[in-house]
């Protein structure tokens, strides 16, 4: 794709993109921002994910709706994976909602952090590096086509 | 707002509480319960505040003491302490990812020679 080419929406579906991949390589390392930076940053990355996937929604209902028809071996399995990732990542952000010890707390909501929360946090933020780490494999000629 | 967005967030809202809902249940197992009670002692099975605490010296309240290991931690800025979970992240992204792309690669080629 030329860049000439590369609509406004293209555009920002790029920006929307690596915004949400930085959030998420910060967000992902609360040994280094600490707890407080953790936390509110993740309330940051919550509104940026649902973008991404409100941006990419022509996609989702795309191959939702071909899925069991006109679709190749690649693209199924790149939407399953998808839905994989999003599981994963809502039992993260829920998980990690529960276990909140700075950012609720601040706005008045309490939170009851318990062991079985935190090892599903745990888990589910371990698991998205590997889930993530496919999903940019899987879209990479898009994501090097508007890099360009 | 349009009704199209509005719908669209609705259904990701959707989809989110019903995968909630499929995962709220697993506190309930004897597996859950088993794993927060082994879990006490281990880090899964405690807030930071509470590793913290621990980490208090006798006759230092817990409290005191996690609220002082709390201050010198964010005094002390080190590269080790970024860089670490930094290398973590590409390791745990960057095999899937290569492995991903590699996988791909050979795919691909294996579908032109067979045509």
């Amino acid at each position: 794709m030329n860049p000439g080419n590369k609509t406004n929406t293209q555009r920002f579906k790029l920006r929307v993109d690596v915004a949400l991949f930085i959030l998420f390589v910060i967000v992902s390392a609360p040994m280094a921002t600490g707890i407080p930076a953790h936390e509110w940053l993740s309330l940051v990355f919550i509104p940026v994910f649902f973008l991404h996937l409100l941006l990419n929604w022509s996609w989702i209902k795309k191959t939702t709706l071909n899925f069991f028809s006109k679709l190749g071996g690649d693209r199924r399995f790149n939407y399953i994976w998808d839905w994989l990732l999003y599981f994963v990542m809502i039992v993260a952000i829920y998980s990690g909602l529960l276990i909140s010890e700075v950012a609720l707390p601040s706005m008045g909501l309490s939170t009851h952090p318990d062991g079985f929360w935190s090892t599903m946090h745990d888990i589910s933020s371990g698991l998205l590096f590997v889930l993530i780490g496919v999903h940019l494999a899987l879209h990479w000629k898009w994501i090097r086509s508007a890099m360009k | 707002m349009n009704l199209k967005a509005l719908i669209r967030i609705l259904v990701l809202i959707a989809a989110a509480l019903i995968i909630v809902g499929i995962v709220t249940p697993l506190e309930k197992t004897s597996w859950a319960e088993a794993k927060r009670s082994e879990g006490r002692g281990e880090r899964h099975g405690k807030s930071d505040h509470q590793e913290d605490a621990d980490k208090a010296p006798l006759g230092e309240s817990s409290q005191q003491g996690g609220i002082k290991q709390e201050r010198r931690s964010q005094n002390q800025f080190s590269m080790k302490r970024i860089l670490k979970p930094l290398a973590k992240e590409t390791v745990l992204m960057g095999i899937p990812f290569a492995l991903t792309l590699g996988v791909m690669k050979i795919w691909r080629w294996k579908s032109k020679s067979n045509r």
